[in-house]
């Protein structure tokens, strides 16, 4: 157990605030400080709500003296993607609109972790809405720290909250996860609740966990998951263990997959997806070499097609508002017309592209267990995070997990580029196994280690 | 736009073309013609896979 209280995991400083060898007004107190010295540097606080939560913490540190805790994650602090809506702090309904009214709900998943007894500390950046700032890697501040959840991996790596949500719709939750040195995980579609949410793509919109380990992942996933009947896409699924059981920590089988990922993945990443997949092997893991079914290959394609048909039809109010203010259409990249493509993929090719997709679903969910595996081995992006802030990286490995809604996890592989980055690996299990993905994680963490905090100062 | 049979990524990219001129009311540019090309190849791979009549579409 870590001394450093910013260090502590998640279930560490739960258990010390429910001994009373913790009070949350002091656990807290720790990240308001780290915030204050370091958060110029970083940006990832979007809207930190000292204040309020400041007196979060005074009432939960009370109720825990008075022997009442709410319930697992009593005295916690967390921080949010700016799309989720938050209680009392201001909303925004979609990316780049005006900052809106105060938000008078939470969203489901904000709502259900503020019933556990966490302190909601505030939302965290989405780079590249407007007015915006990019959010720097804690590690290197010359490097981006990721997708549009990058303000959130950027607060947990920099170990400014012990755990954050974001989410992924391409591949923005895991990637600044990887990229920021910490552990993330993309659960099943449909595990979270995505009301209250802005959405991008009704079939691929997934509220995720960044953290400092599977174990605390497993923890915040037990609190958020669960069927909403405000949510139609959510799974009447079975609730999920609050934690790892040592027992279900065994050495995996991996497979270290062979075609369409190494292709789009640059040398030094393919490298050090290679060495800890020789990490997990010297440690006990079944490592086999395995190859994607040919058709694996047309994901990427039923991916635009869904994506850019569902955002194009989400944001069609606020594209033809921008149209009607004389806003120039423009086609390069990154532009404000390429957001509105969506709009000429006919209604014939979306359908098709859905019904590839659930071939596609078919045939992954029973290739793991035809191979003989429990989890498939790539890297999380094509290259380390980039440098310079114009770019958040490539999500272009992210994007097939989910697309067919399959739980990843990011796991640090001990591994740091020349210029001190972190190097991470994707990990993808099939529907529903998010646990036991989550187990493969705690065992290659136990293999590999974890990075500590940042040399941040 | 037909689905069978199968197009190419030529004529998904010239229909796509065709279609953003009338949709955003805008002239050909190597800007626009790079930015459906993704489309079209996407067009493309699609319409070469035949599926079994009753495999119906994914929705959450």
């Amino acid at each position: 157990m870590s001394d450093a209280l910013h260090e502590l995991t998640v279930r560490e400083a739960a258990s010390r605030i429910a001994s009373g060898d913790l009070d949350p007004v002091e656990y807290l107190g720790c990240f308001l400080d780290r915030a204050a010295r370091l958060d110029g540097k970083v940006r990832a606080w979007s809207n930190l709500d000292a204040d309020g939560a400041r007196e979060q913490a005074r009432l939960l540190s009370a109720e825990a003296k008075a022997g009442k805790l709410r319930g697992p994650l009593h005295g916690i602090p967390f921080g949010f993607k700016e799309e989720f809506a938050v209680r009392g702090l201001p909303d925004r309904s979609e990316p780049n609109g005006p900052e809106g009214p105060i938000a008078s709900e939470d969203a489901a998943a904000v709502a259900r972790l503020r019933a556990a007894g966490a302190i909601i500390l505030g939302k965290t950046f989405m780079p590249g809405r407007t007015g915006n700032p990019p959010t720097r890697n804690p590690w290197n501040l010359e490097h981006t720290a990721g997708g549009t959840s990058s303000g959130s991996g950027a607060a947990v790596g920099a170990r400014f909250v012990p755990a954050a949500l974001g989410e992924q719709t391409f591949g923005s939750n895991l990637r600044p996860a990887a990229f920021c040195g910490v552990s993330g995980i993309k659960p099943t579609f449909g595990r979270v609740s995505r009301k209250g949410m802005w959405a991008f793509s009704y079939s691929q919109d997934h509220p995720g966990v960044i953290g400092l380990t599977m174990d605390d992942m497993a923890l915040i996933l037990s609190v958020i998951a669960g069927e909403d009947p405000a949510d139609p896409t959510t799974v009447p699924a079975s609730s999920l263990p609050s934690s790892i059981d040592p027992a279900d920590v065994k050495a995996p089988r991996i497979g270290l997959v062979r075609n369409f990922f190494p292709e789009l993945t640059e040398p030094e990443m393919q490298a050090a997806v290679e060495a800890a997949a020789g990490k997990m092997a010297s440690s006990g893991a079944t490592v086999k070499e395995v190859a994607l079914p040919e058709q694996f290959g047309l994901v990427w394609h039923t991916h635009r097609l869904v994506l850019s048909s569902e955002g194009s039809t989400l944001r069609a109010q606020v594209e033809a508002g921008a149209l009607a203010s004389g806003e120039r259409v423009s086609f390069a990249p990154g532009g404000h017309g390429v957001q509105r493509l969506g709009e000429l993929v006919p209604a014939n090719y979306y359908l098709h592209a859905q019904r590839i997709r659930r071939m596609l679903i078919r045939q992954m969910t029973s290739y793991f267990e035809e191979n003989g595996v429990d989890a498939l081995l790539t890297a999380v992006t094509p290259g380390p995070p980039p440098k310079g802030l114009a770019s958040t990286g490539d999500p272009i490995l992210l994007a097939p997990w989910s697309h067919l809604g399959f739980p990843a996890i990011a796991v640090e592989t001990g591994q740091l580029t020349s210029e001190g980055l972190p190097l991470a690996v994707q990990l993808a299990a099939p529907p529903l196994a998010d646990y036991q993905l989550l187990c493969v994680g705690a065992w290659i963490e136990s293999a590999v280690g974890r990075l500590p905090a940042p040399p941040l100062t | 736009m037909r689905l069978h049979p199968k197009l190419s990524v030529d004529e998904a990219q010239q229909w796509l073309l065709d279609q953003a001129t009338l949709t955003f009311e805008v002239g050909r540019s190597p800007e626009l013609e790079a930015a459906v090309r993704p489309f079209a190849e996407a067009m493309a791979a699609v319409s070469a896979v035949e599926l079994p009549d009753d495999l119906e579409p994914q929705f959450p």
